[in-house]
């Protein structure tokens, strides 16, 4: 069916590339390597250099320093369109005057594929997204997310080398968007083609990546599967972008990897540090936190902070707690239902964790709450 | 009444229906104001369009005696015929020239930044702001026999060149004149053209010169169609520029106008030549607007130009 899709993926290797703009770097010495057949996510805030990464690799842009090799070759000067990628825009980027079919055609036209053989292309790729019969549309009679549909089947019916898309569901609410997601990852598993993928949504990576790599400003912090990401967050930075998390930010005092913390007159121990940072950040995911009325209501060994308790949110498979902590900062907790203690916004608390949980990063924030 | 009285929600509410009913019936002669509103620009129309048209239809058969004389003269002398047509065909090369000279201005405006753009759109319209007779005159000093342009011809050992008195003056002047006309339809439907598909198109394989062929192009063709339409219209009435860069011998046809009327005071052929001149624009016309819709529907497009 969709076997002219499908085939080995390709590698793509960034080295050290450098995009600068007359008054700003949008991507600053990235290095990455996309894996064969990988479904990779590039994630991070507005302006943080995603959209330049794709398009140094498309071609759309010229690096100002750095290598980009597809399968082992160097493209830096190879223009977009002798690259071979397929690529989906959030702005669709149909041809208006040309139908469905003419669409899809177009890759096909400029590689010469026999006439006979383009028609049998394109009624593939419309079945693989799910288009059957819209051939003879134009792109202005379909919904926004039939035409992003569209755009896949043009940016795949060439069997590109690797897809590249820049927030594909970007413009589109979010039932279709799930919708979508769970399509795209699909045609992913089907086609085993090298995906990169851009979003700023940390579900929409979640769902969707093998991997993800994390930009903020102009720099990739971290690159992993979502449970390092989330397990093992490599920067302060990335702990909060990926998920909830409580942190307690405090001077560290080390002995070799083993460490301690003085937070607010409590002292804070946790997992061996690879590299103890001066000003720390111990991180805690809402679900390694506990909270409790009193503090002997927590285990012998637990370390516990004294909280106050701003709002206790029932949510059926349990309850979700904001807490303020002893520096002004807030706390989540999430506890299953069968540990329900009755606490309510006000009420005085104690939030405790096993000291084998935590992360202890670098405290990078440049302003401290006090 | 004493219902009312018993109930004063009710009354309340009639009262309010009737007053709404009034209140919709004081609205009613309003609805009608949009037309009362263009009450005196379609009687502006009329009196500067209408009447003048219907008046030169009417001495057309009407002058100097009632009859098909006029229409029997114009079809009898084969000079007349020739008129007409050089006057369609310089008109139809003016747009030509026009388009060929203003698509790579126009394109160019699109793709540069903000302030080359401006700098361009100003050197456009400069022009604008000059007297027709004085850029007419300008043509003459420079295109004359021994004038600037035959100079330097010469230095290069060429010419010189009859420049003037022929055809050649009248379309050099009427491009000059016209070419804005081109220049700005086509920069507005350039810049309609979402440059971002071109980048689409690369990514699909498509090379520079293929991305702008098969996808800026027709794209674009809005602004090639109203351009060309502006500047042939208005060249078939040129009459200023033909006169002062053209020759009796190679007439246009409002310089042919204008000598049977003022020079021998052929009301009745005049107006014929007027009304003749009228049908064949309003025949190439139809047919455009035809071919057209052809290629509208075939994009499934609603609505547009014409
Ligand atoms: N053509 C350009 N000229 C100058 N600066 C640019 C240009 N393109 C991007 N930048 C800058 O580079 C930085 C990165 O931009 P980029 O578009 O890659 O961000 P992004 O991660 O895709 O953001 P978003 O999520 O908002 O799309 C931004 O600060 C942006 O202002
Ligand atoms: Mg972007």
């Amino acid at each position: 069916m969709s076997s002219q899709l499908a085939g080995a993926g390709t590698r793509i290797d960034i080295q050290n590339v450098t995009k600068r703009y007359a008054k700003s770097v949008a991507v600053d010495d990235v290095s990455l390597t996309v894996e064969p057949g990988e479904f990779i996510t590039l994630l991070g805030p507005s302006g943080s250099g995603k959209t330049t990464t794709l398009n140094l690799v498309a071609g759309f842009t010229d690096l100002t320093s750095g290598s980009i090799e597809i399968d082992g070759q160097r493209v830096d000067n190879v223009p977009a369109h002798k690259r071979g990628l397929g690529v989906v825009f959030q702005h669709y980027a149909l041809f208006p005057h040309m139908t469905v079919a003419e669409n899809i055609a177009f890759p096909l036209q400029q590689r010469r594929t026999p006439k006979a053989e383009q028609k049998t292309l394109i009624e593939d790729a419309l079945r693989t997204v799910g288009l059957s019969g819209y051939g003879d549309r134009y792109p202005r009679q379909l919904s926004g997310g039939q035409q992003q549909r569209v755009a896949f089947a043009r940016a795949m019916v060439f069997s590109p080398r690797a897809l590249l898309m820049d927030e594909p569901l970007g413009a589109l609410d979010k039932n279709l968007r799930e919708k979508l997601q769970l399509e795209i990852k699909r045609i992913h598993q089907e086609v085993g083609r090298t995906f990169v993928f851009v979003t700023h949504d940390q579900e929409e990576a979640l769902i969707l990546s093998d991997r993800i790599a994390i930009f903020n400003n102009g720099r990739i912090e971290q690159v992993g599967t979502s449970a390092e990401l989330y397990e093992r967050p490599a920067s302060l930075f990335v702990a909060r972008f990926m998920g909830e998390s409580t942190v307690f930010r405090a001077p560290v005092e080390a002995a070799g990897p083993d460490w301690s913390m003085d937070f607010h007159g409590t002292r804070l121990r946790g997992p061996a540090a690879g590299q103890v940072p001066g000003r720390g950040a111990l991180v805690l995911r809402p679900e390694q936190l506990r909270v409790a009325p009193r503090a002997g209501d927590a285990p012998g060994g637990a370390v516990k902070v004294p909280v106050k308790v701003v709002q206790n949110i029932y949510l059926g498979s349990g309850h979700k707690y904001e807490l303020r902590l002893p520096d002004g900062s807030t706390g989540i907790v999430r506890t299953p239902l069968a540990e329900s203690n009755g606490l309510r916004p006000g009420d005085d608390a104690v939030v405790y964790w096993s000291d084998r949980d935590g992360v202890l990063l670098e405290d990078s924030d440049l302003v401290s709450t006090t | 009444m004493s219902v009312s009285l018993k109930d004063p929600v009710r009354q309340a509410g009639q009262a309010r229906r009737t007053g709404g009913a009034a209140a919709a019936s004081g609205r009613r002669p309003l609805r009608l104001s949009p037309v009362l509103l263009l009450l005196p620009a379609l009687a502006l129309m009329a009196g500067v369009f209408a009447y003048p048209l219907a008046e030169a239809m009417w001495r057309s058969v009407a002058y100097p005696a009632p009859g098909p004389q006029n229409y029997q003269w114009f079809a009898a002398d084969a000079g007349n015929w020739a008129v007409l047509g050089r006057t369609l065909w310089v008109a139809l090369l003016s747009a030509a020239i026009c388009l060929v000279l203003a698509y790579p201005y126009a394109y160019f405006m699109v793709i540069s930044g903000p302030k080359l753009r401006a700098a361009l759109m100003v050197i456009v319209l400069i022009p604008f702001w000059t007297s027709l007779m004085i850029r007419s005159f300008a043509w003459i000093i420079l295109l004359q026999d021994n004038g600037l342009v035959n100079g330097l011809l010469a230095v290069l050992g060429l010419g010189p060149f009859e420049l003037i008195r022929n055809t050649t003056g009248v379309l050099v002047g009427m491009v000059q004149v016209l070419l804005p006309f081109m220049v700005l339809p086509l920069y507005a439907s350039m810049n309609n053209v979402d440059l971002r598909l071109m980048q689409a198109s690369s990514s699909l394989g498509a090379r520079p010169f293929v991305s702008f062929t098969r996808i800026f192009m027709p794209l674009a063709m809005p602004g090639v169609v109203s351009g060309s339409l502006l500047v042939f219209i208005q060249a078939l009435g040129f009459y200023i520029t033909p006169a002062l860069l053209g020759s009796p011998a190679e007439m246009m046809i409002s310089q042919y106008i204008y000598m049977q009327v003022n020079g021998q005071l052929q009301w009745g052929r005049g107006s014929v030549l007027g009304v003749i001149l009228l049908v064949a624009t309003l025949a190439l016309l139809g047919l455009l607007a035809l071919l057209m819709k052809k290629s509208k529907r075939a994009a499934g497009d609603e609505g547009g130009l014409l």
